[in-house]
């Protein structure tokens, strides 16, 4: 039996680098595409079992709070804003095309929630979010039926990505009525999440929202 | 919202733009129609407004060019000295099979239906606080769809461009709600305008079948909401998504 290829658009997220640890030791082999060219050059020729696409990284708030001081800031937000949108659907494009031929595979999609990002000072991304999860959704309707999973992850914050003081400072803030945030460690997001890869999809065109403690906001 | 607010809205001229410009003309609001390319279009609304003394800027602008945006909130603002609502309607489709669709041709789609309203929200936000801080409004009103909220076949990049607009709503608001702007995103479903007259027999038996109301919507309904959403009647309203289905199931 061939290795069981994971591609992923880029390294170097917290939840990519968990999800590729996981993978290989589960005895998979991980594509790196962020080594050049982007995944349609990486997939040219292979059989991915899956495709992730790690979380978006462009903290949007930072680009409103210039805005306001900077008119260019808009229209440097905006051309951003149409280069990540264009960057993640060529991505998506290049995973369908790369599974169909074999009638099967999945597309990983992650984020992290950002529900509490202004209080631990992580990025901001409700507009990547919101587009992802709408494409995605929209690419299960059209591709399901042709056995392709489309899957997206909104994750909380998981530990490993702030300072393990911050978790203590902030308690009372992240505090959800009488709910206490847990943060979830990287490695039960990737437990998780590669689970998903292992027989049919079982959430095909869903947004699954993980994390302990607070309701998400994209689903 | 009081009559003779500022209000700027996107594709003014045609389909639901043209309902909003209708109910924002009859509250007498004080209009900038911004209009791609349809001169004729243009011409009858502005005649239209005329006949009814309703104060109106008619703005040309192709907005999948981003430096436009920031010219036809100078615009607006120069005609009137501020803005109160803005109402991002404009947007186009690019419907077809994903894998076969080439980036190339979806591109002028994302610029012209996600970069260009959030580029036009920024660029008007001084001007959005100012008119909230003055107790006039403040208010974003994001012309999303159902697609953006559920998904579609046959139409990822434009679901993707309204879902986006849906967390541009959310950023907006958590980002200048606290000096009183309001935005929020609205998702219409089915609504008889040229947009969806192509639609196959089968298509719309599918849309009347799964629907808690089984009929089209009406541009005029949706108008109705976008005034909602832009007026004081929603003054806790803040970073949400508003669906204007029927109650579509699927």
């Amino acid at each position: 039996m061939s290795t069981r290829i994971l591609a992923f658009d880029r390294m170097g997220t917290v939840l990519g680098e968990s999800l590729a640890a996981g993978w290989r030791e589960r005895g998979g082999c991980v594509l790196d595409a962020s080594a050049g060219g982007g995944l349609a050059c990486a997939l040219a020729g292979a059989a991915p079992h899956g495709v992730v696409l790690t979380e978006p990284c462009l903290d949007e708030s930072a680009f409103v709070g210039k805005a306001l001081a900077a008119p260019d800031a808009a229209a440097e937000f905006a051309a951003e804003l149409h280069r990540q949108t264009m960057a993640f659907l060529a991505d998506c494009r290049a995973a369908i095309r790369a599974m169909m031929p074999a009638g099967r595979g999945y597309v990983l999609a992650l984020c992290i929630d950002d529900f509490a990002a202004g209080i631990l000072e992580l990025p901001q991304t409700p507009i990547a979010n919101q587009a992802r999860a709408a494409a995605l959704k929209s690419m299960a309707k059209e591709y399901g039926r042709m056995g392709l999973g489309f899957t997206m992850f909104v994750c909380q914050p998981p530990r490993e990505m702030v300072e393990r003081s911050a978790w203590r400072t902030h308690r009372e803030q992240l505090k959800v009525y009488a709910l206490r945030y847990r943060p979830v460690g990287v490695g039960g997001y990737a437990r998780f999440i590669l689970s998903m890869l292992d027989g049919d999809p079982t959430a095909n065109g869903s947004v699954l929202c993980l994390g302990n403690g607070v309701m998400e906001m994209t689903a | 919202m009081n009559t003779a607010n500022i209000v700027l809205i996107t594709g003014a001229t045609r389909g639901i733009g043209r309902a909003i410009t209708q109910r924002f003309a009859r509250a007498g609001c004080r209009l900038a129609l911004v209009y791609r390319a349809d001169e004729s279009a243009a011409r009858e609304v502005r005649d239209l407004l005329a006949d009814a003394r309703i104060e109106a800027e008619m703005i040309r602008a192709d907005l999948g060019d981003l430096q436009a945006c920031r010219t036809v909130i100078a615009r607006v603002v120069a005609r009137y000295g501020g803005l109160d609502v803005l109402i991002n309607n404009a947007g186009g489709t690019h419907d077809g099979a994903f894998a076969a669709m080439p980036p190339a041709s979806y591109a002028g789609l994302v610029r012209g239906n996600l970069a260009a309203p959030v580029a036009l929200a920024l660029h008007a936000a001084p001007w959005l606080i100012d008119s909230a801080r003055a107790g006039r409004g403040g208010a974003v009103v994001m012309m999303a769809s159902m697609a953006g909220v559920a998904g579609k076949e046959g139409q990822v990049p434009y679901a993707a461009t309204k879902g986006g607009l849906i967390g541009a709503a959310r950023l907006v608001a958590r980002h200048f709600g606290p000096r009183g702007v309001r935005a929020n995103a609205l998702a219409p479903g089915f609504i008889r305008t040229g947009m969806v007259e192509a639609l196959d027999p089968a298509m719309y038996e599918h849309v009347l079948g799964a629907s808690a109301s089984p009929r089209m919507g009406d541009p005029d309904e949706v108008a109705e909401a976008v005034w909602f959403l832009a007026s004081g009647a929603s003054s806790y309203c803040n970073g949400t998504v508003q669906r204007v289905d029927g109650g579509f199931l699927r």
